[in-house]
């Protein structure tokens, strides 16, 4: 009998079967793994950009209006204005005075507080009365209406435009008075009650300065800390006890509630320092406390996956310690102190809850100019647009939320390149 | 064995030297003397201690945390481990070549020149390629790596990087060399070549050689040392040694018995 033959008895073979049948499921359940996951993500994504994508364009309206002559010091342009419009779409005075609620249905179609600042800064250079060309945003609803995200054919109690609006807007449509373009407002444009001029302003130039005040500090001391805990510290007698003592209490500091962290700024920060609340200083303080951690964790992984006879080899050839762990340990361990970091910097720009202990989650309708003045972030200004009530909000959280992701990726992506550049150099 | 001015003045006295890692005794009470250039070999089985003495010529042991060393050991008649003698300059003198070859991450020419930069040893890059080469050639690298001096070094084989470590470790020009088994990861060619190499730079060196195999310690080594359990057994010149052992532990060892 051959020797393969005698290796291949049925109980063998049986058990051969159960072994290939154990690997068969176990990559079944990886594929549904990967499947289940991927269609998570698949859907989160198609669900956010198919409401968010349409809030990157926003409808114009092209006015020509014919403003009557006022008199005093401090007209009323929305009087004005809605005078105006009355006479644009042909209503005549009786109309207006027999319903009084033209006057307010006819603002509601345009952004009037756009309109109303853009009379006020004309009046104030030329005549008040004349012909006026406006050319400013539609109103959230008309936006919303073009955009069809409000149904024409419901019953008019059920949706936020009446008839009449409705009648407007097709005749402003009809006479190519209105164009869909950019909504650079979007990004230009601060905080607003108005859907239509509100913008991410406030929240990206918060969210940047908070990042860049948040690595600022924690990138040195945290690869610092990790650097010297991996190949300074003392290991052994009182020092070392109190090192582990330390080490343990960093990877606690990791899993400690974000929130908590915001308590800490709260009364650090703005009680005991007298930091004013809601800048972005100490917004990049506590999120620098929350990264701390995670980069020191992640540094520490890096340096230890780094062969000791490195270090030894350069140890014996007569370097310092300090060559010998700057001049082979961190190059290599590089790449991974990067991602770290890169992971830390990822979660305090998503991080919302400490920024709502410290008031970054106040209203803030103008864009800051140094980390001083008061602004907001990112995934504050989405939690706030979520959470207010008109149609087009809807949109608006969805496209901030794109936002958020593409300046996450854009980090991400900085930091890969950084890290390939890294290690190409290393090949070579 | 004709260039030998202080063959009778040992390069390193040892005397009651032990080490201890956290209550382990690794090593105690060694007395040893090593003549300058000369082979001496460290043999002795698993966790004997003699990649630990081997480590306190230079005080690699200081490097590791709860390692304690006591007793004497002078070199050239100087303590090293006295008060005045900073580690760093004298692992500038003595030099160490590792049980697996860590080459540097970097070209072949930088992984030689890392020493001398680190100490300034060259004037000008003229010097400092000078050097590489002079350092190649001994350690027998020279004519296989000379168009390749900028490849990375991991790129070498085993036996090239074991020479290139080699050659790193003369580049500082130290006065000892030491090796920790720098044959067990080398096949037996590359092994040869080691050996003849050693063989020649015992002219210039002292060399102690740890090591696990009893023919390389016949073959190469003028001395030889068994250490056992933390203690030195036996020292004597290598034919005696392998021929004519005083203690019983050392004859079972060399010829197989146990180890």
């Amino acid at each position: 009998m051959s020797g393969l033959q005698s290796i291949a008895t049925p109980a063998a073979l049986a058990r051969l079967r159960k072994r290939r049948a154990a690997e068969r499921r176990f990559r079944l359940y990886g594929r549904a793994a990967i499947a289940f996951s991927v269609t998570a993500l698949a859907w989160l994504l198609f669900s956010i950009f198919s409401t968010g994508l349409s809030a990157f364009t926003q409808h114009w309206l092209n006015l020509d209006l014919e403003v009557k002559t006022v008199s005093g010091d401090a007209p009323n342009y929305r009087d004005l204005l809605a005078d105006a419009m009355a006479e644009e779409f042909e209503i005549t005075i009786d109309e207006l005075a027999q319903d009084a609620s033209v006057r307010g249905e006819l603002l509601q179609i345009l952004s009037a507080s756009e309109a109303t600042a853009q009379l006020r800064r004309r009046g104030q250079v030329e005549p008040r009365a004349g012909a006026v060309t406006l050319r400013i945003p539609a109103s959230d609803l008309t936006d919303q209406f073009l955009k069809g995200h409000i149904d024409r054919g419901l019953a008019p109690s059920q949706r936020p435009v009446t008839d009449r609006q409705i009648e407007w807007i097709d005749q402003l449509v009809e006479t190519g008075r209105v164009e869909r373009r950019f909504n650079r407002a979007l990004f230009l444009n601060p905080d607003s009650r108005d859907p239509e001029r509100a913008g991410l302003a406030s929240a990206i130039f918060g969210s940047v300065m908070i990042l860049i005040i948040a690595s600022a500090l924690a990138l040195p001391v945290g690869v610092g800390a990790a650097i010297y805990l991996d190949n300074f510290a003392p290991k052994t007698g009182w020092g070392g006890r109190m090192i582990s003592l330390v080490e343990v209490n960093i990877n606690n500091l990791a899993a400690v509630p974000s929130i908590v962290f915001g308590l800490l700024g709260l009364a650090v920060f703005i009680n005991f320092f007298g930091l004013s609340r809601s800048i972005p200083l100490v917004g990049g303080l506590v999120l620098a406390l929350r990264m701390f951690p995670t980069i020191v964790i992640a540094s520490r992984a890096a340096l230890q996956a780094i062969p000791d006879s490195l270090t030894d080899s350069a140890l014996s050839l007569g370097a310092s310690r300090m060559q010998a762990v700057f001049n082979h340990k961190v190059p290599l361990a590089a790449p991974g102190i990067l991602t770290g970091s890169i992971i830390g910097m990822a979660q305090a720009l998503g991080e919302t809850a400490p920024l709502l202990m410290i008031g970054m989650v106040a209203f803030v309708t103008a864009v800051p100019a140094s980390p001083m003045d008061p602004a907001t972030a990112l995934p504050v200004q989405i939690f706030l647009w979520s959470g207010s009530a008109e149609v087009a909000w809807a949109e608006r959280t969805s496209a901030a939320i794109i936002a958020l992701l593409v300046v996450l990726m854009l980090i991400n992506g900085l930091a890969i390149m950084l890290r390939e550049r890294l290690q190409r150099k290393r090949r070579r | 064995m004709t260039d030998k001015p202080s063959s009778d003045r040992p390069k390193f006295t040892c005397r009651d030297v032990s080490v201890r890692y956290d209550g382990f005794s690794a090593l105690s009470g060694i007395d040893i003397d090593i003549s300058d250039r000369s082979v001496t070999a460290l043999i002795g089985p698993s966790g004997c201690g003699k990649s630990t003495l081997l480590r306190v010529f230079n005080r690699m042991n200081d490097t590791i945390a709860n390692a304690r060393v006591s007793g004497t050991v002078l070199m050239d008649d100087i303590d090293i481990y006295g008060p005045d003698i900073d580690p760093v300059l004298l692992r500038a003198r003595v030099g160490m070549v590792f049980q697996k070859p860590a080459p540097f991450p970097r070209s072949v020419y930088d992984n030689v020149a890392y020493g001398p930069r680190l100490h300034g040893l060259s004037r000008s890059r003229a010097d400092l390629d000078g050097q590489v080469e002079k350092s190649l050639r001994r350690a027998g690298l020279w004519e296989e790596v000379k168009d390749r001096l900028k490849m990375p070094a991991p790129g070498l084989s085993v036996g090239q990087q074991q020479r290139l470590v080699l050659a790193r470790a003369l580049a500082i020009d130290p006065e000892v060399i030491l090796m920790d088994e720098p044959a067990s990861s080398l096949d037996p060619i590359a092994t040869a070549r080691l050996e003849a190499l050693i063989e020649e730079l015992k002219t210039r060196y002292c060399i102690i050689i740890v090591t696990h195999s009893m023919a390389q310690a016949a073959r190469i080594s003028d001395k030889t040392a068994f250490l056992h359990n933390g203690a030195l057994i036996e020292f004597d010149q290598t034919e005696n040694m392998f021929t004519n052992p005083t203690d019983t532990r050392t004859q079972d060892y060399i010829t197989g018995r146990f180890g």
